[in-house]
């Protein structure tokens, strides 16, 4: 197909992206983004050295970099943090984006472990690199001026052939993800590469009974959220979910992360640091010998998610892709400018390998600008630029005309295997009878005892062959039948369950679960910091009562806590079970050895009286 | 051809019901059967605190521990017999009160363990009993049969019958 061609399709299916009140960044060009930046570049251990000054750096100097050297990192900056004056200005003039009400906070969602946890990750974030606090107030600023010289919407696209499949990637750049510093998210950083696909198909011309090369549609769609990958974030065309107008989908964006969400909603995301790993793990493996071998009640919601209570170990964010703010796509209220093609392949694309923004040296990444669609942010190739397929789990999976010519194929194959193994199956069969006469004719045969052996080994062996060719005729059998099955299936349009590829589907929080009041919300927000004051006064007042003071205090604040969030029984059932983890602990400690004994003399006496059961039987 | 019997339709949560409602029982009893003979080893005609010690030639303190584990788990025993019965008319709170005593009953034998160490009662090893007792208890309330068991109570209290699917009487 040609480029223009391309445009065609791409401009026929582009999304619909509706944000939330109060975004302040919306997808822009990348040509005024890099005029206003400036292009560093370090090397390890060593400060930043400017290459080129924000007002003079272009897309072409971006394609043309030096990579000889080893350890040597790009990053553009976007802003300069405003000056006092600018600032206070800044502040005066008041704010000109639409103001974000939150609704019910991310730590009322969530136990007292996760605010732990999040504490420590507040003020781990203090000794991290991370974007000053008043770089969101300069993007904003510097965002709003590149709006006023030319107000556009843009987004890059590109085209991919891959296994059949005709992809349509949506690229969008945004100046700045504020998810932190305005939406009480995870990061902040300068530049956001956000993207979409969607994945069409060759139908079949049913009324001329043959294929169109024209007839292509979409089957699946993929959007891109945060870092995950694979079957999860895709969904089938008409799956229900998907939100259309006409042929465009409807795409939530988180505020201020921009990630994309096929509901709106307040999603509900937890980031797992790296060093809880291991406790989620080892969380993970005693919640599932709980549920399994003890047979312990785990509750109807997580019956099938062992791995649910390990939650408390992740620090919790909410997502707002509420959808109630700015539309930009066809018949909403702003429309797209036309798209940059991203075939070929442009040199600012292929070439730079660097960061769009901001390098914070943070450990975790979270506060470093991404590197360009092209690339990760260690100058590895992103999986969803070179295996768009395979990114979304769509490599076992093939197009529906292609899905059903390999199934014809397959039963072709099956049925030349069947007749294989029936030829063989006689061809075994008179071999083993033939064994069997001489077998029987060596019978006591003193003078033919080494061929009578010999001949009853090769029995033994001939029977296991021809038992596993039985085996395979069998099970063949039962492939074939349900290969026609599926062929029928197909043929009558049915593709099989929406969601079945799904194992955790990313849902909105429902409204029961925000409604948690204000009074509930201070106190989610204010718990930690009071019990840690608590504690350091306990310490301080009363150092001989620290230990029982402290199982007071957090008995009371689990108490008021779980008053608030309805979840009195949970909290009973949990310190019952804990302490009854602490007594088996007792126990065990305390009675090793006993306890060894008593073990081995049940397990006697269970054999003793099943052994003698069967004796007088 | 032989008369079909009609066996009296057992649902599926009495078992687990009268098993938990046993064991309630048995803890409960065994609980003052314990509490009763420490009780009896204090002297009847003593009246004031400071002469338990000389009647029983014991520091005060050791009293006092030996009065709290009397006094703790003689309530508890008891309240574990009205919660055992509550539990067999599958009470709607039932579960829950019984999950809280058995808390106590821990927590009690917990704090002599690792608090009163140089007790009387921890030294003669009755605790351990009782905590292993309670252990069983708790694993036992919080089975996915007998939880279960309890979650088709309506919210005044009352039990409803679950469908069995056997077209026995609704």
């Amino acid at each position: 197909m040609s480029i223009s061609q391309d445009a065609i399709l791409l401009r026929s299916y582009e999304p619909i992206i509706r944000f939330t009140k109060g975004e302040q960044f919306f997808p822009m060009d990348v040509t005024p983004y890099v005029r206003a930046c400036s292009l560093w570049s370090q090397l390890p251990d060593q400060p930043p050295r400017l290459l080129v000054q924000e007002g003079k750096l272009t897309l072409e100097a971006l394609a043309n970099l030096d990579y000889d050297t080893p350890g040597l990192r790009y990053f553009l900056k976007f802003i300069e943090p405003l000056n006092v004056g600018e600032m206070a200005v800044s502040k005066f003039q008041g704010e000109e984006d639409a103001p974000f009400a939150s609704g019910p906070g991310r730590l009322a969602r969530v136990g007292y472990i996760s605010r732990l946890v999040d504490a420590i990750y507040r003020l781990a974030l203090l000794a991290r690199g991370r974007v000053p606090g008043d770089t969101a107030a300069a993007a904003a600023l510097s965002y709003r001026q590149v709006l006023a010289e030319h107000t556009h919407y843009r987004y890059f696209g590109r085209v991919v052939r891959q296994q059949g499949w005709i992809v349509l990637q949506y690229w969008y750049f945004y100046a700045l993800n504020n998810w932190r510093s305005r939406f009480s998210g995870a990061n902040d950083h300068e530049s956001d590469w956000e993207m979409v696909c969607i994945y069409l198909a060759e139908q079949p011309d049913l009324e001329h009974g043959a294929h169109s090369a024209d007839c292509f549609r979409p089957e699946w769609i993929a959007y891109a959220s945060h870092d995950y990958s694979g079957d999860d974030l895709r969904r089938r065309w008409d799956d229900p979910e998907i939100q259309k107008e006409g042929d465009h989908p409807l795409i939530f964006a988180g505020a201020g992360s921009h990630a994309s969400y096929f509901s709106q909603g307040e999603y509900l995301t937890e980031l797992t640091l790296p060093f809880t790993a291991p406790l989620l793990r080892a969380s993970a493996a005693v919640q599932r010998f709980w549920g399994r071998v003890l047979r312990q009640y785990t509750g109807e919601e997580s019956r099938h998610r062992f791995d649910q209570y390990a939650s408390i170990f992740r620090i919790p964010f909410v997502d707002y892709a509420r959808g109630d703010g700015l539309s930009i796509g066809p018949g909403q209220e702003h429309e797209w400018d036309e798209p940059v093609l991203l075939t070929p392949v442009p040199g600012w694309v292929s070439n730079y390998r660097g960061l769009w923004g901001l390098y914070t040296s943070d450990p975790f990444s979270g506060e470093d600008a991404p590197a360009g669609p092209m690339f990760n942010r260690d100058e590895t190739v992103r999986r969803a630029w070179y295996d768009p397929v395979g990114w979304a789990g769509l490599d076992k999976v093939a197009p529906y005309v292609e899905t059903l010519r390999q199934v014809r194929a397959e039963q072709d194959r099956l049925r030349l295997r069947q007749q294989e193994l029936r030829t063989l199956i006689a061809e075994q069969t008179a071999a083993l009878n033939g064994l069997g006469i001489r077998f029987e004719a060596t019978r006591n045969q003193p003078h033919l005892v080494a061929l009578h052996d010999e001949l009853s080994k090769q029995i033994s062996q001939q029977s296991t062959e021809l038992n596993e060719v039985s085996a395979e005729l069998s099970t063949n059998h039962g492939l074939l039948d349900a290969l026609y099955r599926y062929e029928e299936a197909l043929t009558a349009g049915d593709r099989g369950p929406l969601r079945a590829h799904i194992s955790h589907a990313h849902t909105p929080a429902p409204p029961s679960e925000r409604g948690s009041g204000r009074l509930a919300e201070f106190w989610a927000a204010s718990s930690v910091g009071l019990m840690m004051v608590v504690m350091v006064l306990l310490a301080y007042f009363l150092p001989q009562y620290l230990g029982g003071g402290l199982v007071i205090t957090i008995a009371l604040f689990a108490f008021i806590e779980a008053g608030f969030r309805g979840r009195f029984t949970r909290l009973v059932t949990s310190v019952t079970i804990s302490l009854t983890v602490v007594a088996a602990l007792v126990l065990i400690g305390k009675f090793y050895w006993e306890l060894i004994v008593l073990l081995v003399l049940i397990a006697g006496a269970y054999i003793l009286v099943d052994n003698l059961r069967e004796f007088f039987r | 051809m032989s008369a079909q019997i009609d066996k009296p339709h057992h649902p599926p949560y009495q078992a687990p019901l009268v098993l938990a409602t046993g064991l309630l029982i048995a803890q409960s009893l065994a609980l003052l059967l314990t509490v009763s003979f420490v009780a009896l080893r204090l002297q009847p005609n003593i009246i004031a605190l400071g002469e338990f010690s000389t009647a029983m030639g014991l520091p005060a303190d050791i009293v006092l521990d030996i009065l709290l584990f009397v006094a703790a788990y003689g309530l508890l025993a008891v309240i574990g017999l009205i919660l055992a019965v509550a539990l067999g008319f599958r009470r709607a709170t039932a579960w829950l009160l019984a999950m809280m005593q058995q808390a106590g009953v821990l927590g009690v034998a917990l704090y002599f363990h690792f608090a009163l160490r140089d007790s009387l009662v921890t030294s003669w090893g009755i605790i351990y009993f009782i905590m292993a007792s309670s252990i069983v208890v708790v694993l036992y309330l919080n089975t996915a049969d007998l939880r279960l068991a309890f979650r088709a109570v309506t919210s005044d209290g009352t039990a409803t019958r679950p469908s069995t699917g056997r077209g026995g009487a609704q």
